[in-house]
Formats: C-alpha cells, structure tokens, sequence
C-alpha cells in the first residue's frame, strides 16, 4: 500500500461583524432586500473588522484546527501552505508569521500562493504533491481573504456578493490502495485579467491617495484602487470552462456525474452556481449551495461548505465522491 | 452540454419578461429601462437564458451597450425557429 494524502479535518473562521441585505438595500435603493437574495443567494455576508486582516483570520482559523488535534498530531505537521491575495506585508511570508503565532516547530515548510476561488483546488493539488513525494507528511492549509476591504462602499455588483472568511484544513498521508484526492484539472486565462481586478496597490500602479471615481451605467462607483468585476465577462468565463473541466475530469476517471456523491463547486453566487446545475443536469440533492449566511469567500468557500454539510448536517459522512 | 429547445420569437419574449422580472408584457419595441431594471443582475439572467436555450454565449461588452429589446432579439435572431434569416 502506498501513501495518499487525504482530508483530515477542517476548521473555518468568520469574523464577528455581519454585513445584511438590510443595510445593503439602503445603499443600493433599487434592490430590495429579497430581491438580493433572490438573485444571489446570499442574506448576509461576515466583514473583516477594520484591523483584521486576512492572516488574522487565517490564524483563527487555524488555531481552531490545532484545538481539535492530539499533541501527536500537531507535532506530524510539517508544512503549512497559505493562500491568499490580501498578505499582511509584501514581505516577510504570511505564512511564517502563522508558523509563528501558531506556535509550531521551525522545522516547518511554509509558503504563500496568490489565488482567488480556484485557490482551495490549488492547494489540495500542493499538498498532495508534497505529501506523495515525500516531501512533507502532515500539511496545513489555510485560506483566508478579506476582500471586503478592496470594495468600494458604493459598488454594489460586488459588495452584495463577497464576504471575509478563512479555512483550515489539515492533509495527512494516509495508507491506501488508491489515490484520495484528485485527479486534477488546472487551467489558466491572463488575457481576462482585466475582468476582476484591483487595479492599484501591487508593483505596477501604487495605491492613489485621491483616486478618480469610477462610475458605471448601474450607478455603481469604484476607484482604481478598488475590486472590479466585470460579472458578464466573468460568467461567459465560467460557463466555458468549468463544463469542459468536469467532462475532462470525468473522462479521465471514467466515472458520470451519476457515479459521484455531492457536488462542491466554488460558491461564487447562487444564480452562477443554479445555472451550472441546471446546465449540467445535476440533482439539486447531489449539489451544494452553501452560500447564505457567508456571501463568497473567494478561496474559502469550498472548505466552508464541506465543514457546514459534514459538521452540521452529517451529509459528508461517510465521506462520498465528492466533486470539487 | 446544453438544452437545446427552439424557440419562437413570442416565446423568447415571454421567457425575457421572466427573465427581468418585467411588470409588462414585452412586444419587442420597447427601451428595455421601460420594461424592468435593466442592471448587471438582469444581464446576467439574459446571458443565462441565451445559454440555456439557444447554446450559445452573449459578448459582454456588447451587451453592455444594448439599450433596446430588439438589440437583445439581435443577439439571438438566428436560434429563433420564426426569424425570417
């Protein structure tokens, strides 16, 4: 028997502080509180206070996770893997500083990488690169974002759909006669990167102090500065290629969409995630949308929903064939 | 992977109507700010519906610049089982 790596747990954090189709309504006058949630699925999204910052959250999170450990296994990890697009500091790595305030060894491998909703798929694939090879045995993987803090106050295209959140999960080596996770579909687009983004704070174009304000059709205003999406652009996107993704993946396993248990897509909004169902003729019972009371946490959503459908409605467990 | 289902010119404007929640029905004249909140959540639903029925995908930036519901017929006319070609 070989060794796999596997999901072994996973522990979520939100912050405290709740942002309601309420409030967002009296921002945005046109759209009524039911109407948000009609569209989007969300009712209420968890915001970041105004000195919390992603590797907070990611700390939180993953403190929640070590509580739930035995001494033996917080001492087996041995690389943590962190995903983010909002680090505390150019440098040093987010992830040292976790090592640090998590109180693990220095023996530790730790590591940032820059993704958005692909982020949670991405770091599977690391860590099983990692422990399949040898190179680590026990990883902890956390994602975190606050993107609450790139939006601008008026913009409501996407203050109504994102929320600040973070996840940990703990991928161990597990014995097997086969692999446990994967197999995996990656792809990549840069030519669509003017489609969602922040435009200012990187190396390329610093952060303006009184930046232009933006404003669209929809009367929405943004700056430079801020996150900008273009949601037609965005959907036309997903709905090219996360079809083809899932008839690659099903191709190369031979499995339908018959054979797999739940589905646990990226939880960008319920009409995004409503459309790919429909589209791909998925049972509703066999489909995933946890996304009401956290609004889209960019690389957290996943882990999110699999800690909701396993902790509080038992529905991951036993663990099935689970699609994410 | 799509539903590929003809549709007749009337048949697309009621599903529009559905589609933006419009309080009246749609003849195909109209400026689609008279018909309904025309907004980044209703062209998404046109774009759903497009791809639902007809299999096909709508440009983003043009459809940004629609303003009219026969712009919208525009994108679809040649998937309409009644559209003289």
């Amino acid at each position: 028997m070989a060794i796999f790596a596997a999901i072994a747990e996973i522990e979520i954090f939100l912050p405290q502080q709740t942002l309601t189709n309420d409030e967002l309504s009296k921002v945005f006058v046109k759209w009524t509180p039911d109407k948000i949630a009609e569209k989007t699925g969300i009712h209420s999204r968890h915001i970041a206070a105004e000195n919390e910052t992603a590797t907070d959250l990611a700390y939180s999170a993953g403190a929640k996770l070590l509580q739930k450990l035995t001494s033996e296994q917080v001492t087996a990890i041995d690389y943590i893997l962190f995903c983010t697009q909002s680090p505390d500091y150019y440098l040093p790595t987010s992830a040292c500083l976790l090592q640090n305030r998590l109180g693990l060894d220095t023996h530790v491998g730790a590591i940032d990488f820059n993704q958005g909703c692909s982020g949670y798929i991405y770091g599977l694939g690391l860590a099983k690169g990692l422990i399949e090879t040898g190179q680590a045995r026990s990883v902890l993987f956390i994602t975190a974002e606050t993107y609450s803090k790139f939006i601008n106050e008026n913009d409501g295209s996407v203050r109504t759909l994102f929320g600040d959140g973070a996840a940990a999960t703990l991928i161990v080596g597990r014995e097997s006669d086969r692999p446990l996770i994967g197999p995996f579909v990656y792809g990549s687009d840069g030519s669509g990167s003017q489609c969602l983004i922040v435009p200012n704070g990187g190396a390329r174009n610093e952060t303006e102090e009184n930046p232009e304000v933006i404003q669209n059709d929809d009367g929405h205003a943004r700056t430079a500065n801020n996150l900008y999406m273009d949601g037609a652009a965005v959907f036309n996107f997903a709905n090219r290629v996360v079809p083809q993704a899932i008839s690659t993946i099903l191709t190369e396993t031979g499995l339908t969409l018959d054979d797999v248990d739940y589905f646990v897509f990226h939880q960008a909004n319920q009409f995004m995630l409503e459309h790919l169902r429909r589209k791909l003729k998925i049972d509703p019972e066999k489909f995933a949308v946890v996304i009401a009371e956290y609004g889209n946490t960019v690389s957290s959503t996943i882990p999110i929903a699999l800690h909701d459908l396993n902790v509080d409605k038992k529905k991951l467990n036993p663990v099935p064939k689970c699609f994410l | 992977m799509c539903i590929l289902v003809r549709m007749t010119t009337q048949e697309f404007y009621k599903a529009l109507e559905e589609a933006m929640l419009a309080d009246e029905t749609i003849t195909g004249d109209e400026n689609l700010e008279d018909v309904g909140l025309w907004d980044s959540l209703a062209r998404l639903n046109f774009q759903a519906l497009v791809d639902l029925h007809f299999g096909t995908s709508v440009d983003a930036v043009k459809l940004k610049t629609v303003t009219k519901v026969s712009e919208l017929t525009d994108f679809v006319r040649p998937y309409l089982q009644d559209s003289a070609e």
